[in-house]
C-alpha cells in the first residue's frame, strides 16, 4: 500500500523540502503552484511512485550550486520543474523534443494559451 | 480558484509579452499533459487549492486538538459533529454529515468508503491514493486488524475494532486518543501532532511536537 501523498510530500525536508508556511506550500509565482500541482496530481493518479520524482528532485538540487543544507535552495521550483521533465522523458510520457517544440511555441507566441 | 488560473486568463486582456523560459517550460508541460489525456486543469487547480488553501488534515486536526483541550467542545461534537465542525468556519458539501468516533482503550474506530472513495476533504484534504484502492476497501471490512498492521498499528486483542462505511450523505471523522505525555501543549501544538492516518483510523497521532 502506498502512503501519498499528503505524508511523502511534507516529509521531504532539508534542501529537498519545497518552501512552506505554517506547513502550507508557499508559491511565489503561478508557474511554481501549477508545477507542484502537476507532479502531485500524476503521482496520485498513479503514472510513479512518490520516489521517482523525489530521487531526481535531490539529483537535480545537489547538482544545484546554490543548495544550503538548512532550507529549500533558492531555485526550488526551477530544480523541480527540471526533475519532472526528466522523469517524463524517462517515463516516455512526454519527450524532450515534443517538449522543446512546445516550448518554442510558447516562446514564440505561436501558442498562447495553456487552457 | 487558483490565482494561475486568473493569471492564464488576463492574456485574453493584456498585450502579448513573452514568458520567461521556466512559464514557458511550465506552460508546455500543462499543455502537452492535458493534451495526452494525463491530468485536467481543474485537476491541478483542486489539487493546488487542497494544499494551499484549504489544507485539509489541517482543518481535522484542528478539531481533534479542541475536543483534547476543551470538554464542552468535545461533548458538542459527540453530539453533532456537523455542527461543531462548522463552529470552527468548516462547512461544505463534503463536510454536512459528519459523526466523529471516539476512540477509547477499548475501542478503535476506522472507516472506509467501500463502494467508491467518499472522502471529507475540507477536514482531511486529498485523499490518500491507498484509500480508494480495492485492496483497502474491501480488506478492511473482513480483516481490519489485518490492515491495521499494514500500516504499522497493532492493537491489543482486547480492543475492539469498528469499521465505519462512509457514503456520499454520511462522513466520519476519528478522534484519536490524546497521546500521553502533551498535558503542557498548546492547543495549535497539539493539533501539529494528529496525522491523517489518525483522523481514519489506520494510525496514531505523533508523539511528541515535531518542534521539540
Amino acid at each position: 500500500m502506498d502512503r501519498e501523498p499528503s505524508r511523502q510530500i511534507p516529509s521531504m525536508e532539508g534542501p529537498v523540502g519545497y518552501p512552506r508556511k505554517n506547513g502550507e506550500p508557499v508559491f511565489d509565482a503561478p508557474w511554481q503552484s501549477r508545477a507542484f500541482g502537476m507532479v502531485v496530481n500524476l503521482h496520485t493518479r498513479g503514472l510513479y511512485p512518490w520516489d521517482e520524482f523525489k530521487t531526481r528532485l535531490i539529483g537535480e538540487i545537489a547538482a544545484g550550486a546554490e543548495s544550503t543544507a538548512s532550507g529549500p535552495s533558492p531555485g526550488y521550483y526551477e530544480h523541480w520543474v527540471r526533475a519532472f521533465m526528466r522523469l517524463l522523458a524517462d517515463r516516455q510520457l512526454v519527450s524532450e523534443e515534443e517538449l522543446a517544440r512546445r516550448v518554442d511555441e510558447f516562446k514564440s507566441g505561436a501558442r498562447r494559451q495553456v487552457y | 480558484m487558483s490565482d494561475a488560473h486568473e493569471h492564464e486568463h488576463e492574456h485574453d486582456d493584456h498585450p502579448w509579452s513573452p514568458p520567461s523560459d521556466i512559464e514557458a517550460r511550465v506552460r508546455a508541460l500543462e499543455s502537452l499533459l492535458v493534451e495526452k489525456g494525463l491530468t485536467t486543469h481543474d485537476a491541478i487547480d483542486t489539487l493546488i487549492a487542497a494544499f494551499e488553501n484549504d489544507l485539509g488534515p489541517m482543518h481535522g486536526a484542528r478539531v481533534v486538538a479542541k475536543a483534547w483541550t476543551d470538554p464542552s467542545y468535545r461533548e458538542r461534537l459527540a453530539r453533532d459533529g456537523t455542527s461543531a465542525i462548522a463552529e470552527l468556519g468548516y462547512r461544505g458539501l463534503q463536510t454536512e454529515h459528519v459523526t466523529a468516533l471516539f476512540n477509547t482503550p477499548k475501542d478503535h474506530h476506522m472507516w472506509v468508503c467501500t463502494l467508491c472513495s467518499c472522502y471529507p476533504w475540507t477536514l482531511l484534504g486529498i485523499p490518500p491514493v491507498w484509500f480508494k484502492s480495492p485492496a483497502y476497501r474491501a480488506k478492511v471490512v473482513s480483516h481490519p486488524r489485518e490492515v491495521l498492521r499494514d500500516f504499522g498499528v497493532e492493537l491489543d486483542s482486547d480492543v475492539t475494532i469498528h469499521v465505519w462505511d462512509t457514503s456520499a450523505e454520511q462522513r466520519y471523522i476519528v478522534i484519536p486518543e490524546r497521546p500521553p505525555g502533551t498535558e503542557g501543549l498548546s492547543e495549535v501544538e497539539l493539533s501539529e501532532l494528529v496525522t491523517r492516518d489518525s483522523m481514519i483510523g489506520t494510525g496514531f497521532p505523533l508523539q511528541r511536537s515535531p518542534r521539540s
